[in-house]
């Protein structure tokens, strides 16, 4: 096999997704039927066969990642999930805050702090009892508060469970909040009691505090140089913060197809790398420590980002690669992403039903299995030729044209998903990533430069924000021009699951297809070898 | 320093194109400007309707600039203030701000307005 971690790792990822379909089934029974099934189909084919050994592996890898996602969301009987039933009237709580409180304005235009809770006690009487889980603590602001990420505090409030709201066509409020292990929302009036018990000392916190701070002080820049709509485009391409965004921007990257540079991934953790780098080698690091140094760096922004599943995926990726080359090893890009794939399932299951993860493993997934089979189909790359002595119109021609190949590769993979997550289908990305992509990566690399540039010289960043603008407008343009075209986008209103299982099963025949032709055809000399 | 390949020169190049494009608009902005404050001043009659009226809760600092009286400086307070607490109520709620006393408010008041009111009128 060889690509071991790519099967695995998908394998691993059904197994998660069975479990994820059939929520509910009880962790020990399921662990106890697979560990009896396991030892018997070991015992009974490894002896008999050894061409079975292989199917074996398949089950204790699929049942590996079933168990995983059971034991991850087992709720114990002392989970807030079990015990806000009966918590009725304001309850004091104490808990550590897991994330940097955010302030927010609410639609009331009562404006709150938001942070999560991880529950410790609960006291609803006389005494406290013991308590675990996540809440989400919506506090009522009236001042600062002066709490952070790692305080140990108490509070007063009023408990309950999270409310389905349907934002977008398939987004549900509960699943998201579900999803990250969060089963109840505390909502604490501005003048109820809230106070720290216990400062937190954890360094690793510090520098997630610091980080976070390090995030709104460039996301203030970004505000107080940009106008709106152009603030919540590159606050969402720099920073993930996609709060300022402008309602008729988002519309016009929805219809185009283009909302993908507006969410952090592998473009623009790669313009990143590049960038680093880049910038690493002119003050003239050698190559090796360079790759290091930019692995520590993006990890860092990874950090400063915050729970991203595309965000990590991409920086894993990457220093993967990098680090493979300081240790010179090859870098095989399949085992990358099974490796990735892994390591992100094992630590969070609940990835699997996170739209951004699902997406982004899709798009790279066509990016490595589809697009070289449409190339090589379509006869834009023949092997053996040499590059040189292709004339230069050509060359700009088959690079314009692998461009277009590998943003429609992308697009047919991830277009029945985005079909039944989003309820639209964009023909027109196809021609609007041609445009969408260098864009975003001058987009991208000017809006670093700036903020970097305010430290230093503020007038040179006041001068590159002024050409941002400029770039906005013509890229805001252009999309808008674009989505007027006829076809450029089908809005539907359900897509079922069974269309996309059935639209992959179909998929996955033809490209073995195709693969199949092309290797016939290469044995019978019809295609230069 | 070793020797730049041809996508770092590249990159180079665009800082440099930002940077050179950037002061070109950078500097009409500001003549622009300048020809308004001069306007304001010469000719306080001029018909209000030609004014532009900013939102000063959705302004940036150089916007806010071309407000008579406004320099950088108070814009960067004034900008400072909406972060640190939340949206302008009123027009009046400016004056909160250090560096805007009464005279100031009634030179500007006419020129700024909050959002939901008049939002960016030309």
């Amino acid at each position: 096999m060889n690509n071991p971690f790519a099967a695995i790792s998908i394998i691993f990822a059904l197994g998660i997704s069975l479990a994820a379909v059939f929520q509910g089934v009880s962790l020990g029974m399921f662990t106890a039927v697979s560990v009896l099934g396991l030892m018997a189909g070991v015992l009974f084919f490894y002896r008999s066969n050894k061409k079975y050994s292989g199917w074996v592996l398949f089950l204790i890898i699929f049942i590996s990642g079933t168990v995983r996602h059971m034991s991850y969301n087992y709720v114990p009987d002392n989970s807030i999930f079990n015990m806000v039933k009966g918590l009725e009237g304001p309850v004091y709580y104490t808990g550590r805050v897991q994330n940097d409180p955010v302030y927010k304005n609410t639609f009331r235009y009562v404006p709150e702090y938001e942070f999560v809770l991880g529950l410790e006690a609960i006291n609803s009487g006389e005494e406290w009892t013991r308590c675990s889980g996540k809440a989400l603590v919506k506090r009522e602001a009236s001042g600062r508060i002066n709490i952070g990420r790692g305080d140990k505090v108490c509070l007063l409030g009023k408990i309950r469970r999270p409310k389905s709201r349907h934002t977008d066509s398939r987004f549900d409020y509960m699943d998201y909040l579900c999803g990250k292990r969060i089963y109840a929302v505390i909502k604490s009036g501005a003048n109820m009691p809230l106070y720290t018990v216990k400062k937190n000392r954890n360094p690793l916190i510090w520098v997630q505090r610091y980080l976070y701070r390090l995030k709104l002080t460039a996301s203030r820049t970004i505000r107080i140089y940009l106008p709106p709509p152009h603030y919540g485009i590159l606050s969402a391409m720099l920073l993930g913060d996609r709060t300022g965004l402008d309602p008729e921007a988002k519309n016009i990257f929805i219809r185009t197809g283009s909302l993908h540079i507006l969410a952090i991934s592998g473009l623009h953790v790669g313009i990143i790398i590049f960038l680093i780098i880049s910038i690493l080698r002119v003050f003239g690091m050698p190559t090796k420590p360079a790759y290091v140094a930019t692995v520590i760096l993006i990890l860092f922004y990874a950090l400063t980002i915050g729970d991203r599943a595309s965000v990590w995926r991409a920086v894993l990726m990457a220093s993967l690669f990098l680090l493979g080359y300081v240790i010179n090893r090859r870098a095989e890009i399949a085992n990358i992403y099974g490796a990735t794939l892994f390591v992100l399932l094992m630590i969070n299951p609940n990835y699997i039903q996170d739209v951004g993860f699902i997406l982004s493993f899709t798009c790279v997934a066509a990016i490595i299995w589809v697009y070289p089979v449409f190339k090589r189909a379509l006869g834009i790359e023949s092997k053996g030729v040499n590059p040189e002595k292709i004339p230069r119109l050509k060359k700009m021609f088959i690079n314009l044209m692998k461009t277009f190949v590998l943003s429609s590769s992308i697009w047919i993979s991830a277009a029945p998903l985005i079909a039944y997550f989003f309820g639209i289908i964009t023909p027109i990305t196809i021609l609007a990533n041609l445009i969408v992509v260098p864009v975003c990566f001058v987009l991208v690399f000017l809006g670093i430069t700036a903020l970097f540039l305010d430290l230093l010289i503020p007038i040179l960043s006041a001068f590159i924000f002024e050409t941002i603008v400029l770039c906005d407008r013509i890229l805001l343009g252009i999309l808008d021009l674009l989505m007027r075209l006829p076809f450029a986008y089908i809005e539907i209103r359900t897509f079922s699951i069974v269309y996309v299982v059935g639209y992959y099963f179909f998929f996955i025949l033809l490209l073995i297809f195709i693969k199949r032709i092309y290797s016939v055809a290469m044995k019978l000399n019809f295609v230069g070898s | 320093m070793e020797q730049l390949t041809k996508k770092e020169q590249l990159l180079l190049a665009i800082i440099f194109t930002a940077l050179i494009i950037g002061a070109i608009i950078h500097v009409h902005k500001i003549r622009l400007s300048y020809e308004y404050k001069i306007n304001v001043v010469k000719d306080p009659q001029l018909p209000r309707d030609h004014l532009r009226i900013l939102d000063i809760n959705r302004a940036v600092l150089n916007e806010l600039t071309m407000l008579s009286g406004i320099g950088p400086v108070l814009a960067g307070r004034i900008i400072a203030y909406r972060e640190e607490h939340g949206p302008f109520r009123s027009k009046e709620d400016i004056t909160k701000v250090k560096g805007i006393g009464p005279k100031k408010y009634k030179s500007i008041q006419e020129h700024i307005s909050i959002s939901g009111s008049d939002r960016h009128k030309k």
